[in-house]
C-alpha cells in the first residue's frame, strides 16, 4: 500500500522511485487508528485528479441542492454561479449524495462572509503540505488553520472587520458593545452557532474560577480588573457591556488567539454546571479532575471530536502520531464571489519535524507548499534561493512587525543605586547609542540587510516618525565621548576605563539569551565600541528561562531582546515605547509592575513615565481611531524624549516561501506574532493549487 | 544462582529509589519552570502571553509548591497505579505518549544492536587474527573514523546524499530514513566494539593454552571459535545493558535530525521546554531499564562464564 506521506502528491524532485515502505511504527500505530481516522487516511489515497473526475459528476447534484434552498426557501445572497462551477467541494458532495450531510444551502449562514480571491478564483482539492517544530509550535496551527475570530484584520493590517460576527456595534460612550452573529452558521458538526455558545464561554469558561486553564484576558477587562458583563439578547445577539469605555476592543477581537465562544451543546457534557456526574466521567476517561477533563476536549488540536468554525478541522490530532492532519469544515461559512463554499483546499498537513535543517531540506526539495516560520531567516536565505529551481517555489515578501534585530536595555531601576543613577543619566545612554558602528554591525551580522535603527515604529506603520527612528544612531565616537564626558564620567582608570562618582569603574554585563547567535555577535562587537570609549562591558550568555527569571527579580544590569511591535501592533503591546509589560520592559520592570498593578517588585516610576501610562489609560478608554492614533503619537513623543533603551537595527528583507502552483498568497505578507498571526488574516481558505 | 539472583534482585529496590530523587532533583535544578521556558519560547516566536493566565496555570499546575510535595505527587501516582502524570507540554499522559514511541524506539535499538554485530564481529576477528596487515590497518582506520565522526554529522550529510543524488524522500519514517539511522547509529558502536574485541582477542591468543591447542594439532579455525573468542566475546554480553538507554541518550540528536519519532527527541524537548513529569518520567524510566539490562546481562555472563557464575557460589 502506499503510505500516508506521498499519495496524491507527485515526486517533486523528478526522480521517482520515492521509497514507500511501511515501517513498523507505522503498522502499529494504524492498527490503533480509531475508524473514522482510517476512512480519513484512505481518503488521502485518492488523487485530486480523480477528485476533480468525481466533481464532474456531481455538478448535477450541486446545483439541485442550490436550488432547493434552505429551510425558510429565501434565495441566497451573491449565490449566482456559472453554471458549470460546482459549489462545494467534490469530496462533500459525495458525502450529500451519499446521505451523510444536508445540502450546501442548509450548511452555509444566511449570508455568508464573500471573500475576495488575492488573484483568482480558485479549484477545489489537493493538500497544503507544511510542517511544524516540534509539538510545541501549535502556533503554527493557530495561524494557519485557526484564525478565525470574532473580527478579523484586513490584510493592510489597519481596521479590524467582521468575521464570525456579522457586525460589532459600540455606544457612543465606549462601554457597551453589541455583537451580531451570523444567523444560520454552523459548528463543523453541523450544529448552530448561537449567542448561548459565546456566553456560556465566557461565563462558564473564562469567568469560571475553578477553571483555571483559561482565564478572562487583560483587554476584556477594565483597568482595576472587572471583568466585562456579557449576556445574551437574542438567538444571535450578544451584548458585552464595561464599566470603563473599551476603546481597544475591536483591535482585540480581531486579533489571534481572542475571545471567540465554545460549542456549548458539546462541551457542555465535561462541565459540572451542566453536568453533575461530570467527576465519574473524568475518572472513567482517566483523568485527575473535571478541569483536566475539559481540559482534553476543549483542546482544537488534541481533540477531533470538538467542533470548530475553522477552514479545516483536525482529524489526526496532535500528539497522535508525527502528523496532524486538518480536512475541510463542510460547514464552513465563508464562499467565494462566486458563491462556491471555502475553502478550496481539501487537507492541510503538518508533519510535526524536529530539528530546523530537517525542514529547511524540506523546503528545498519542494516538500512545503508554503512556510514562514523558523527556516526564513537571513542565514538560509543563500540556500532557498539557490534551490529555487529545483524546488518549485519562490520568494513573498514578508513585513515583520519586528522593528528591532537587537535592543539594548540597560536597567534604570538597577537594584545597585550607584549603577542606576549611571543607566538613568540620559546623556550616558546617548553616548552610548553614538559609540556604536551600526553599518559595521549590519555587514557583519546580518548579511548587509537593515537599517540603523532606534526602538521606534518601522516606516510602514501610521507612527513613523523619522527623528524617533534615526535619532543617535550616526557612528560618532567623539560626540560619543563628549556625552559620557558631560554625563559626569570623565575620570578614567589606568586601563582607561572611565569611573563612576565613587572611584569604581563603571562596569557592567549585558545578559543575552543563547537562542539567538546574532545577538551573542553583535555583541562581542559592541563590547569593543563601548571599550574605545572608556565603557567596561561584558556580555552573559545564558539560557532563555534562566534570562527570564532574572529579569523578573530584577537581578539583571542590563538585557537584549528583539524589539517588537512595530506597526500598529504597537497600540495593544507598547512594552518598548514605555514600560508596561512586566516581563518584557527589560529596561525598568519594577516601573511595569506598577503599572500592571503587581505588588511585588514594584516601583513608582518617574513623572514622565507615569504621563505615558495615563495617556494609555487614555487611549484605551477612546473609542474614535484618529483619537487613539494622536494619543499614541503623544507617548512616542515622550518616548523619544526619554529615550529608554538602545536600538540597533531595522530587519529588512524578510521573506517566506510559497510553491510556484500554490496560488492566491499576496505578494507580500505582514507578520506580528499573535496579533496579526500571519497567514491568517490573508484568509488561508482561499488559498488553492493550481494544475502545474 | 539463586541466591545471586535474589541478592541483585534486593539491591535494585534502593537503588531505583534513589534514581527517583536525583533524576526528580536534576529537572528541577534548572532555573524557572515550564511557564517560564513556554513564555520565552512564545516571545522568541513574537506571540505574547498573558500574565494573568500564567499564574492561573502556575497554580494549577502546582509548580509553586516545594519539591517533596511535588515529588510525592509523582512517585505515588507510579508506585500505586503507574501513573507517570501528565505532560504539559502534549497535554497527555506520559504513559501514552511513551507508548506511542516505545516499539520504534526498541526496534531500531535491535536493528542497530544486529547490524553492530554482524559488521564488528568478523572485522574484530579478522583485525586480530591477521594483526598488522594491510586490512587490519584499513579496519582500523575505518573503526577510528567512525567514532570520531560525529552522529549528527553523518545523518545530515547520508540524508543529503539520500535526497539530492538519489531522489529519496528522507526526514520521514520511511526505509531509507531508517536505514540511514541504523547505519549512523550503528557505525559508533561498530568501531567501539571492533577495537575490544581486537584487544580482547589478542590477549587471548598470546596465552599458553592457546599454543598449547595448537602444538596439539586442532585446525586453526576451529581452535579460534571454540576457546578464545568465547572469552573475548564476553564485553558484547556486559554490554547488553547499556544498549537501550545508550542508544536513547546517543540518539537524541541523530533521531532529532532525521526526524525519528522515537524516546530521544521526546526527552531532548521535555528538557528543554522543563515539562518536568514527561523528562522525570523517561529518565525514571531509562535508569529502570539499565539497572534491568544490567542485571540482564550479568545473568548472560554468569551462564557463559563459568568464571563469573563460580564467583557466586
Amino acid at each position: 500500500m502506499a503510505t500516508l506521506d506521498s499519495a496524491g502528491t507527485p515526486a517533486v524532485s523528478g526522480v521517482t522511485g520515492t521509497v514507500d515502505v511501511t515501517t513498523f511504527g507505522q503498522i502499529w500505530k494504524e492498527s490503533l487508528m480509531k475508524p473514522r481516522e482510517r476512512v480519513a487516511g484512505a481518503g488521502l489515497e485518492i488523487s485530486r485528479r480523480q477528485l476533480l473526475q468525481a466533481g464532474g459528476a456531481t455538478i448535477l447534484v450541486t446545483a439541485v441542492a442550490a436550488c432547493s434552498g434552505g429551510d425558510d426557501g429565501e434565495p441566497r445572497g451573491g449565490m449566482s454561479a456559472p453554471s458549470d462551477q460546482p459549489l462545494e467541494a467534490p469530496m462533500l458532495s459525495e458525502r450529500v449524495t451519499a446521505g451523510e450531510l444536508p445540502p450546501l444551502a442548509e450548511r452555509l449562514p444566511e449570508r455568508p462572509l464573500v471573500v475576495e480571491p488575492v488573484e483568482q478564483i480558485g479549484v477545489y482539492g489537493g493538500q497544503w503540505r507544511t510542517a511544524i517544530l516540534g509539538a510545541a509550535d501549535s502556533a503554527w496551527l493557530d495561524r494557519t488553520i485557526g484564525y478565525d475570530q470574532l473580527m478579523r484584520w484586513d490584510m493592510d493590517f489597519t481596521v479590524p472587520q467582521p468575521n464570525v460576527a456579522e457586525s460589532v456595534e459600540a455606544t457612543d460612550d465606549g462601554r457597551r458593545f453589541t455583537v451580531t452573529l451570523r444567523a444560520g452558521m454552523k459548528w463543523s458538526d453541523g450544529a448552530p452557532l448561537t449567542a448561548d455558545d459565546v456566553v456560556f464561554w465566557y461565563n462558564d469558561v473564562l469567568l469560571n474560577e475553578s477553571y483555571p486553564t483559561i482565564v478572562v484576558p487583560t483587554e476584556l477587562t477594565t483597568a482595576d480588573g472587572t471583568p466585562a458583563v456579557v449576556s445574551k439578547a437574542d438567538q444571535y445577539t450578544v451584548v458585552m457591556e464595561f464599566a470603563a469605555p473599551n476603546g481597544l476592543l475591536e483591535q482585540y477581537l480581531a486579533s489571534g488567539g481572542s475571545f471567540v465562544a465554545g460549542p456549548r451543546h458539546y462541551l457542555e457534557q465535561f462541565h459540572p454546571t451542566y453536568n453533575p456526574d461530570v467527576a465519574q466521567l473524568a475518572a472513567d476517561e482517566g483523568h485527575a479532575d473535571w478541569v483536566a477533563l475539559f481540559d482534553a476536549k476543549a483542546d482544537v488540536w488534541g481533540n477531533p471530536e470538538r467542533p470548530v468554525l475553522t477552514p479545516w478541522v483536525v482529524v489526526q490530532p496532535l500528539g497522535d502520531g508525527q502528523r496532524v492532519m486538518a480536512e475541510r469544515n463542510p460547514y464552513y461559512w465563508k464562499v467565494d464571489p462566486d458563491g462556491r463554499q471555502l475553502p478550496y483546499i481539501d487537507r492541510v498537513v503538518f508533519d510535526i519535524v524536529n530539528d530546523e535543517q530537517t525542514i529547511l531540506l524540506r523546503a528545498t526539495n519542494g516538500e512545503l507548499d508554503m512556510h514562514m516560520r523558523h527556516i526564513n531567516n537571513l542565514t538560509n536565505k543563500p540556500v532557498l534561493a539557490q534551490n529555487r529551481e529545483t524546488g518549485g517555489y519562490d520568494f513573498h515578501d514578508l513585513v515583520r512587525s519586528t522593528m528591532n534585530q537587537m535592543m539594548i536595555s540597560l536597567n534604570l531601576t538597577h537594584k545597585d543605586p550607584a549603577l542606576r543613577e549611571v543607566f538613568q543619566s540620559k546623556d550616558f545612554r546617548i553616548g552610548l547609542s553614538h559609540a556604536i558602528d551600526r553599518e559595521e554591525l549590519i555587514a557583519a551580522v546580518y548579511q548587509d540587510q537593515g537599517e540603523p535603527w532606534q526602538i521606534a515604529p518601522r516606516k510602514e506603520a501610521e507612527f513613523y516618525d523619522e527623528e524617533l527612528a534615526k535619532q543617535y544612531t550616526e557612528y560618532d565616537p567623539d560626540e560619543a565621548n563628549r556625552r559620557l564626558d558631560r554625563a559626569g564620567y570623565s575620570q578614567r582608570d589606568g586601563d582607561g576605563f572611565r569611573l563612576r562618582p565613587d572611584g569604581e569603574r563603571i562596569r557592567f554585563s549585558v545578559e543575552v539569551s543563547n537562542h539567538e547567535p546574532a545577538w551573542i555577535d553583535s555583541l562581542e562587537l559592541i563590547k569593543v565600541y563601548w571599550a574605545e570609549v572608556g565603557i567596561d562591558m561584558r556580555t552573559e550568555s545564558e539560557d532563555r528561562s534562566l534570562l527570564l527569571t532574572r529579569k523578573e527579580a530584577n537581578e539583571h544590569d542590563a538585557a537584549v531582546w528583539f524589539g517588537s511591535a512595530g506597526l500598529k501592533d504597537a497600540m495593544l503591546d507598547p512594552r518598548c515605547y514605555f514600560p508596561s509589560n512586566n516581563i518584557f520592559s527589560d529596561y525598568a520592570i519594577p516601573w511595569a509592575n506598577w503599572f500592571v498593578g503587581k505588588a511585588e517588585v514594584s516601583e513608582e516610576p518617574p513623572e514622565p513615565v507615569k504621563e505615558q501610562m495615563s495617556l494609555y489609560r487614555d487611549l484605551i478608554e477612546s473609542i474614535d481611531r484618529d483619537r487613539q492614533t494622536e494619543i499614541f503619537r503623544e507617548i512616542l513623543r515622550i518616548a523619544k524624549e526619554e529615550f529608554y533603551a538602545i536600538g540597533t537595527v531595522l530587519p529588512v528583507g524578510d521573506y517566506c516561501i510559497v510553491k510556484n502552483t500554490f496560488k492566491n498568497v499576496p505578494s507580500s505578507l505582514i507578520e506580528t506574532g499573535t496579533q496579526y498571526p500571519s497567514p491568517g488574516p490573508t484568509n488561508p481558505e482561499q488559498y488553492f493549487i493550481a494544475d502545474s | 544462582m539463586l541466591s545471586f539472583l535474589g541478592r541483585r534482585l534486593l539491591y535494585m529496590v534502593p537503588t531505583l529509589f534513589l534514581i527517583s530523587v536525583v533524576s526528580f532533583a536534576i529537572i528541577q535544578l534548572p532555573p524557572g519552570d515550564y511557564l517560564t521556558a513556554l513564555t520565552s519560547e512564545m516571545e522568541a516566536q513574537g506571540e505574547t502571553v498573558d500574565n494573568v493566565q500564567l499564574e492561573a496555570l502556575r497554580a494549577r499546575y502546582g509548580l509553586g509548591e516545594p519539591f517533596h510535595v511535588q515529588y510525592w505527587k509523582w512517585i505515588s501516582g507510579i508506585v500505586s497505579d503507574l501513573d507517570f502524570g501528565q505532560s504539559f507540554e502534549w497535554g497527555r499522559p506520559v504513559s501514552t505518549l511513551l507508548a506511542d514511541r516505545l516499539p520504534l524506539t526498541v526496534a531500531l535499538a535491535g536493528a542497530t544492536l544486529l547490524f553492530t554485530w554482524l559488521v564488528a564481529l568478523p572485522i574484530g576477528i579478522y583485525s586480530a587474527v591477521k594483526q598488522y596487515s594491510i586490512g587490519d590497518y584499513l579496519a582500523t582506520t575505518l573503526g577510528l573514523l567512525g567514532l570520531a565522526t560525529p552522529n549528527f554529522l553523518l545523518a545530515l550529510l547520508l540524508m543529503w546524499i539520500a535526497f539530492s543524488t538519489f531522489g529519496l524522500s528522507v526526514g520521514r519514517p520511511n526505509a531509507v530514513t531508517l536505514a540511514i539511522a541504523v547505519v549512523v547509529l550503528g557505525t559508533a558502536g561498530t568501531a567501539g566494539l571492533i577495537r575490544i574485541l581486537r584487544a580482547n582477542l589478542l590477549d587471548e591468543l598470546r596465552k599458553p593454552y592457546v599454543v598449547a591447542a595448537r602444538a596439539q594439532g586442532l585446525p586453526e579455525r576451529r581452535l579460534l571459535v571454540k576457546y578464545p573468542l568465547r572469552v573475548a566475546m564476553n564485553p558484547f554480553f556486559s554490554t547488553i545493558g547499556w544498549l537501550l538507554p545508550g542508544l536513547v541518550g546517543g540518539e537524541v540528536i541523530v533521531a532529532t535530525v532525521i526526524n525519528l519519532d522515537t524516546v530521544g527527541p521526546l526527552l531532548l524537548g521535555a528538557l528543554q521546554s522543563q515539562d518536568m513529569y514527561l523528562a522525570g518520567s523517561i529518565i525514571l524510566i531509562l535508569s529502570a531499564l539499565t539497572v534491568i539490562g544490567t542485571l540482564i546481562s550479568d545473568i548472560a555472563l554468569a551462564w557463559l562464564d563459568p568464571r563469573v557464575r563460580l564467583r557466586y557460589r
